[in-house]
């Protein structure tokens, strides 16, 4: 964690709830926090991993941050271009339209992400219409320069979505995100959907593109491993909070929080070839019911007295890793019991 | 000496549909023998499924046609060509649930969202053995049990909308083996579950495969999942079995160009190496292929393989590979 940098994306105490307001019929009322009081920062040309279970509020920090869903509250603090720093929360959509040429988006599914009445030039050249460019041949251009930086064929503008294999229309969203020029790309479950032999060429291009664009990204996964192989830092949430924030080598090298542990436990690995026999228990509970005190408790193989009254905060750690000082984040009270007195 | 169970020989099949044939399976030989556990592995579209389908009928017909070769069930001692039985007759539907069973991988829609998952169990116990109602429910909960289903009596009586996506799989699971299979096809059982919840699912299987003494085939596209579960694996590529051998030959000793690659574009927890990505993509359905299936994305194809189709060779320790250069 490089801590003079100044972040592109400060996301401060970000709040999603939603409220079940319920009829005559319902037999449940009451909120949702889907995502609750997350803080986290995106530096310049980083890669911020966040991984999760389903339901556990990734995806939806992501669409937060885009302002495709209206946060309840919190911040979004994002540096523009020209260096100046704005709140991305309180704009209306009409304060958004010049950023949201900076900031961008790649779906899961490239089935249902792209319109199948729409050629792919005219999917590459929406967002620059939108952007108010009406130069027919300076769009055609740019659309023609972003799709061979994807690797396709120029020829390949005149044809339709349902011509392309799965690979391929990853390929397509991933050169719409990118023709605007952005600085800064959520990619939700990017390559999940994918066929392993077609996921590894994606993650190539991702990267690829990282170093040739100077872009950062918020790379949203539930695959570890994926997430290993991408992400320069990574956040893990559980049930709506952050539990846990390293570096990418620092925290696969050794977790600070018991469902980080569980987790790595749970991925079958080829090198590892044995079923581990302390398998983590039970599923994620329901957001609209949590347990008390930390989150993870009723699952946990350490978990104590205070563990079931007292929420944990996300505290920060200081360790020597490969002879350097790092700051890294957990959000368990016992990390320091069960991890670094060893 | 291993009593065969099910056996493929010279297997090819195709789908006849508005846009096209396409050959779906390839000369496909492949011995299932009691109580082993196969993991058949490959992308989406290489014949995977088709394959285990194939062996309970569940194939649409007439779209789907196979061409040649014949799928022999050794059933006590007779043996049963399921390809020539009648379709949806009483020999096939005696097999079907009951001897040779299946998971699938989507529960929500493999189960019915109207009856409670009591009524469906109580269903196929009852269509296969000769328990009453009474005996029925009470097989069905203790086979819900077996499959780690806590509160076994209330789920009974729920619809699978009120369960979880992981309690769904273990109710698919109870049901699959309240018949006592003595083969259970798995076709990709834990895709769309969580890792925590795939890790309780993968072992609640290998567990009751062993309880059950049945053979167990594990079919999926992730190499890291057959590689903690089965003895054997067979590599699918584009309807053809590209490769079979050992758990351990085909991860530590692969010789097929696609296995090989395959095993190094899978990113992992343990390793530091860069990936690989295989070049292309898995080609089109339709497209008609002449030669080794894999030639143009192969970086050692020659001349020959582009031609010919090459043979499934045996090498040694019943190593098998469909490769010239191999």
């Amino acid at each position: 964690m490089n801590s003079k940098a100044i972040p592109l994306v400060e996301v401060d105490g970000l709040k999603m709830h939603f409220s079940m307001k319920g009829g005559a019929f319902s037999r449940r009322q009451g909120v949702i926090k889907a995502v609750d009081d997350i803080n986290f920062k995106i530096y310049p040309n980083e890669t911020f991993g966040l991984v999760g279970e389903s339901g556990c509020g990734k995806t939806t920090v992501g669409r937060a941050i885009l302002k495709a869903m209206e946060p309840t509250g919190g911040k979004v603090v994002y540096q523009r271009k020209n260096g100046d720093k704005v709140d991305l929360v309180p704009l209306n959509q009409k304060q958004l339209r010049p950023i949201r040429q900076e900031v961008q988006m790649i779906f899961q599914d490239p089935y249902s992400s792209l319109s199948p009445r729409m050629t792919v030039q005219e999917i590459l050249e929406e967002p620059l219409r939108l952007a108010g460019i009406k130069d027919k041949k300076y769009l055609y251009e740019q659309a023609k320069e972003m799709i061979q930086q994807v690797g396709l064929r120029a020829s390949h503008l005149m044809r339709y979505p349902h011509a392309f294999s799965g690979g391929q229309r990853q390929r397509i969203g991933i050169a719409r995100a990118l023709i605007t020029r952005p600085r800064f790309i959520v990619a939700d479950e990017a390559v999940s959907a994918l066929d392993v032999s077609v996921q590894a060429q994606i993650l190539e291009i991702l990267s690829e593109l990282k170093e040739k664009f100077d872009l950062s990204y918020l790379f949203i996964s539930h695959d570890l491993s994926v997430v290993k192989y991408l992400c320069d830092r990574v956040g893990v949430m559980y049930l709506g909070r952050i539990v846990e924030v390293a570096d990418t080598d620092v925290l696969y090298n050794k977790p600070l929080h018991p469902y980080t542990e569980a987790l790595m436990h749970a991925i079958p690995d080829i090198e590892e070839r044995s079923i581990r026999s302390d398998i983590l228990g039970g599923e994620i509970p329901d957001a609209a019911n949590p347990p008390s005190g930390c989150a993870f408790h009723n699952r946990c193989k350490y978990c104590k007295e205070i563990c079931k009254t007292k929420t944990p905060e996300l505290k920060t750690f200081s360790e020597t890793h490969n002879g350097e000082e790092i700051l890294r984040q957990s959000a368990c009270h016992l990390a320091e019991e069960i991890y670094l007195k060893q | 000496m291993r009593n065969k169970l099910l056996e493929y020989k010279n297997v090819a099949a195709q789908f006849h549909t508005i846009e096209g044939v396409t050959n779906t399976l390839n000369d496909i030989d492949l011995t299932i023998y009691e109580g082993m556990s196969l993991g058949i592995v490959g992308e989406s579209g290489c014949g995977k499924s088709v394959t285990s389908r194939l062996a309970i009928r569940l194939l649409p017909e007439p779209s789907f046609r196979v061409t040649s070769g014949e799928v022999t069930y050794h059933r006590n001692g007779t043996p049963v060509n399921v390809v020539k039985t009648k379709r949806n007759g009483k020999e096939i539907n005696s097999i079907r649930g009951k001897e040779i069973s299946m998971i699938f991988q989507e529960p929500m829609s493999s189960l019915s969202p109207i009856h409670t998952i009591g009524s469906q169990m109580r269903e196929l116990i009852m269509q296969h053995t000769d328990m009453n109602k009474e005996e029925a429910k009470e097989h069905a909960i203790h086979m819900l049990e077996r499959a780690r289903v806590p509160r076994a009596h209330d789920v009974y009586e729920d619809y699978t909308f009120q369960l979880s996506g992981g309690m769904r799989q273990r109710v698919m699971i109870a049901m699959a083996i309240s018949c006592h299979p003595r083969l259970l096809f798995a076709d990709e059982p834990t895709t769309a579950l969580d890792v925590t919840v795939q890790a309780q699912i993968l072992s609640l299987i290998k567990d009751v495969q062993a309880e059950q003494n049945m053979a167990l085939v594990l079919i999926t596209h992730d190499l890291a999942v057959v590689a903690n579960m089965v003895e054997e694996i067979a590599v699918f590529y584009l309807g053809y079995i590209v490769e079979y051998g050992s758990t351990d030959q085909i991860l530590n000793e692969p010789k097929h160009p696609y296995t090989k690659a395959l095993i190094e574009s899978i990113p992992t927890l343990h390793t530091e190496e860069a990936l690989k990505p295989i070049k292309g993509s898995v080609p089109d359905p339709y497209a008609k292929i002449t030669g080794c299936p894999f030639w143009m994305r192969c970086d050692k194809a020659s001349e020959k393989c582009r031609a010919e189709v090459p043979p499934f060779v045996t090498q040694e320790n019943g190593h098998k590979v469909r490769c010239f250069e191999a």
